[in-house]
């Protein structure tokens, strides 16, 4: 089952001689469970395609269907974008972005509580996934208290919790050393197979571009499928 | 709400200052308004006391508190026979200052008919009034004398025998009631040095003013206009009375007041404005990041103006329990009534909202895409 759907999306920044094209026809699906890596430079556009998917800007021209039912057409939205992040949307970040004077759990709990008074099974999945996460014996630490490793397994649990559709996240493991980071990678490889989420990856990191099921390299605002050994960290 | 109160927590320390420094202002302003209230319970109380009579005041003049004013006391005998007047009764008001126990004490003194049938409507603390034609005195509780002691006024022996409530001169001076015949004493032998008064002037003369009662049935507007032809007098109703008080002195502190009071909220919004703003620049990144896990904006908005408003009601519950504890000992009477309570409830709560206006924009300005920055 196809998560989501892009469709030729173009995105120009500025005009006439500054003008930058940051997509330059941009398509790309992820399937449901399925892991994406997306590779390129920076400034070759991976920040923005990861706007425009996450319905923060709107691609000029193109379509980005979520679940088969467009959420973006030619540079509008075609739904309440707030409500399209909040209910079906997951995000992950380069740092953890813990709110600092919520716990562990309540930073968790976050997403949902913007919807609204969360239900008792969606309380129940939220603390699955600390369990799942091993942040159980942490749940009601400050974050500050915890590891980056940890943050970032708080910030994992974070975008799951609503069971989204579709997570996106940037550079997750920036912060991390190389055996956290394959580790976060896989928890959220694990956990998107058994929801049926489909997950987009920007990463620089070569470490741990295994763990993904299919890569994509970006560059010049365009796109095209990678060959993970072209992209292998040259071995120590 | 949630995020309000978890933020407010974790700042503590800053969200006690506050509440701490706008409880103080908005205890302050209270104590105006109750101190207004109570300049003017006390300004009416001689007025009020005297119910629905008319007044016969030293013509053209306010008096016989809100200015000088004499009338001959034969005034009274002659407003006596008017058709429809019931009773006309000269009412002697003096300043006087005295020492006690080495105490300097000021008093107003007013006469009334203890002996017979008192005209004035005086409010008892405890003990009673003067019934005798000499040698008794009532004195307002807040002057300090107690029930029993024994005074010498211009060498005339006074024994207290019950203390009044609520009986404050305009000029903020208790009141004592004595007889007729002894204010009259008093008021023959006073020192030049206690004239400065207004009511002093009376000193020269028999009474400050006549006080009227209408007999049951009169025609008030009727009565008053033959009462005007008596000449060298002006005829005023209670109501005249209240509001001649109130115009003048009254009024100009009402206004006084008044001034210092919007001078404080305002000083009150623009803290709270300064707090809650500089809450908000700080948590710009929490703030994204929420937006980009799309927060509504009327999540967004309760985030921050429900902080303003946490604080204001803190404050403002803090400064009512100020006020209860404090006004008591106050040198002036403060009075609040629980309606001025509700009207600084409301003003408190127009002043949280007008203070969060600014980070509530501030606010829903930031970015979401900030939250995707590195
Ligand atoms: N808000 C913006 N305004 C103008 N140009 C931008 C803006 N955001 C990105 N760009 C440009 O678009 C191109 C792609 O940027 P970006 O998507 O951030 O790349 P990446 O995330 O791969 O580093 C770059 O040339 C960048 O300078
Ligand atoms: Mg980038």
């Amino acid at each position: 089952m196809t998560r989501l759907q892009a469709i030729d999306l173009e995105k120009t920044y500025g005009s006439g001689a500054l003008a930058v094209r940051a997509l330059d026809h941009v398509s790309l699906s992820v399937d449901a469970g399925e892991v994406v890596g997306l590779l390129g430079p920076s400034g070759s556009g991976k920040s923005t395609l990861l706007s425009c998917l996450g319905l923060l800007d709107a691609a000029q021209h193109g379509e980005v269907l979520l679940d088969g039912a467009p959420i973006a057409k030619d540079g509008r939205f075609v739904s309440d974008p707030t409500e399209v992040r909040r209910r079906r949307i997951g995000f992950v970040f380069q740092r953890a972005n813990l709110v600092p004077f919520l716990d562990v759990r309540e930073n968790v709990l976050l997403p949902l509580r913007l919807e609204g008074l969360p239900s008792r099974a969606a309380r129940e999945h939220a603390d699955a996934l600390l369990k799942r996460l091993d942040l159980w014996d942490r749940r009601s630490h400050s974050t500050s208290a915890l590891s980056g490793g940890q943050r970032q397994r708080v910030a994992l649990a974070r975008a799951l919790v609503t069971r989204p559709a579709l997570v996106l996240a940037d550079e997750p493991t920036a912060a991390l050393d190389a055996a956290r980071g394959r580790e976060a990678i896989l928890a959220l490889k694990d956990i998107a197979r058994d929801e049926g989420a489909g997950v987009l990856v920007v990463t620089h990191d070569t470490r741990i571009l295994d763990a993904f099921d299919r890569l994509l390299v970006m560059e010049d605002g365009r796109l095209s499928a990678a060959d993970p050994k072209d992209h292998a960290a040259p071995a120590h | 709400m949630r995020l309000a109160i978890a933020e407010l927590r974790a700042h503590l320390g800053r969200f006690v200052a506050t509440v701490l420094g706008l409880a103080l202002l908005f205890t302050v302003v209270l104590a105006m308004g109750g101190i207004h209230r109570g300049m003017v319970v006390d300004a009416l109380a001689l007025v009020d006391a005297a119910g629905d009579s008319l007044w016969l005041v030293e013509e053209g003049r306010h008096g016989p508190f809100a200015e000088a004013s004499r009338v001959d006391a034969t005034i009274a005998e002659r407003a006596r026979i008017v058709p429809g007047v019931r009773d006309a009764v000269a009412l002697r008001v003096l300043g006087y200052q005295f020492e006690h126990q080495g105490r300097s004490l000021r008093v107003t003194l007013v006469s009334d008919r203890f002996e017979s049938a008192p005209v004035l409507r005086w409010t008892l603390d405890r003990g009673r009034l003067p019934s005798r034609a000499r040698g008794e005195i009532a004195v307002d509780r807040t002057l300090g004398l107690a029930v029993g002691q024994e005074i010498t006024l211009n060498d005339q022996p006074l024994r207290v025998v019950g203390h009044l409530r609520g009986a404050i001169a305009s000029s903020g001076d208790a009141v004592a009631a004595v007889s007729e015949l002894d204010l009259d004493d008093i008021q023959r032998f006073a020192p030049a040095g206690d004239r400065d008064t207004p009511a002093t002037h009376a000193l020269a003369a028999p009474a400050a003013a006549v006080l009227v009662s209408l007999a049951p049935g009169a025609d008030p507007a009727l009565v008053r206009r033959r009462l005007a032809q008596i000449p060298g007098i002006t005829a005023y109703t209670a109501a005249e009375q209240r509001s001649l008080l109130l115009d003048g002195a009254v009024d100009k502190a009402r206004r006084q007041i008044g001034l210092f009071r919007v001078l404080l909220i305002l000083v009150s919004t623009a803290l709270l404005a300064l707090v809650t703003f500089s809450m908000t620049a700080a948590k710009t990144r929490e703030i994204a990041l929420v937006k980009l896990l799309g927060a509504r904006t009327r999540t967004l908005v309760s985030w921050v103006a429900s902080q303003s408003l946490l604080m204001t009601l803190a404050a403002y519950g803090a400064a009512v329990a100020i006020g209860a504890k404090v006004f008591p000992r106050f040198p002036r009477r403060v009075v609040i009534e629980p309606r001025d309570l509700w009207i600084g409830l409301l003003v408190a709560l127009v002043l949280a909202s007008v203070s969060s206006v600014a980070a509530v924009r501030r606010a829903l300005s930031v970015p979401a895409g900030e939250a995707l920055a590195a």
